[in-house]
């Protein structure tokens, strides 16, 4: 697996404007929808099944990180948004009840157990490396090529 | 310290939700907790540590509980994964 395989690039944001949990959830599935991976007429059923699963429990991390996520029928394959919010962050109702500042949103598609974990695990097994040293360089982005370069180059490092 | 193997038992594998109910658990436990797949061990603590365990339905992993809290918060953890985390 490699970010490339599921992230959404040209939905990247890095100046999130979101100041709540459903505002960011909101922001990152229209960045969807203008990037051309997700439907407009799809944008209000994703984003009301992504805040059920918040209602189950918190996305939020801790460490300033969130994942908020859930499994849609208008995707056939896992799309993968991420977003930064500069600043104080996003109250997410985090586990340590710190903001977040960086956020990973994922879609698989229904029935899809094994993916949607899959993608999950890998996401979080590549930004806890080294201490946490991608999760905290992605924060510090401010352009989408930096996002880009960072993901990227993380692709190639990491171990066949 | 008590080591009991428990099996990730709900179809939809041990995902963030799980890995969350288990981080309160350990957060709040006056023991330290560590969950292990395929010799890998995770801090108990952190979601982030869990998730990367990739443990799909029918996984069966180590509970590690070392302190004086250790048989409430291995029963607790245990009850969890017996109860599919409450998921079916």
């Amino acid at each position: 697996m490699a970010f490339a395989d599921f992230i959404q690039f040209d939905a990247v944001i890095t100046d999130l404007k979101a100041q709540t949990k459903n505002e960011v959830i909101a922001e990152m599935v229209e960045a969807l929808v203008k990037s051309g991976d997700l439907k407009q007429e799809d944008a209000a059923t994703v984003v009301e099944a992504v805040l059920n699963r918040e209602a189950l429990g918190t996305t939020g991390l801790g460490h300033g990180l969130a994942m908020p996520h859930s499994k849609v029928d208008c995707v056939d394959k896992v799309v993968g948004a991420v977003a930064i919010s500069q600043g104080n962050g996003v109250d997410f109702d985090s586990l340590d009840a710190e903001n977040v500042n960086l956020f990973f949103l994922v879609l698989s598609p229904e029935n899809s157990p094994n993916e949607h974990l899959a993608t999950l695990s890998y996401i979080s097994s590549r930004l806890k490396e080294d201490e946490r040293a991608l999760e905290q360089y992605l924060k510090q982005c401010k352009t989408l090529e930096e996002v880009r370069t960072l993901l990227n180059e993380d692709d190639l490092r990491k171990p066949l | 310290m008590l080591k009991k193997e428990v099996t990730v038992k709900n179809k939809q594998g041990f995902h963030l939700r799980p890995a969350t109910m288990i981080a309160k658990i350990a957060r709040d436990a006056a023991s330290s907790v560590y969950l292990s797949n395929g010799g890998i061990e995770t801090d108990c603590t952190d979601v982030l540590d869990l998730l990367s365990l990739e443990a799909h339905a029918g996984s069966v992993l180590l509970l590690s509980v070392d302190g004086e809290d250790e048989q409430v918060v291995m029963d607790s953890i245990v009850d969890l994964f017996e109860r599919r985390f409450d998921e079916e």
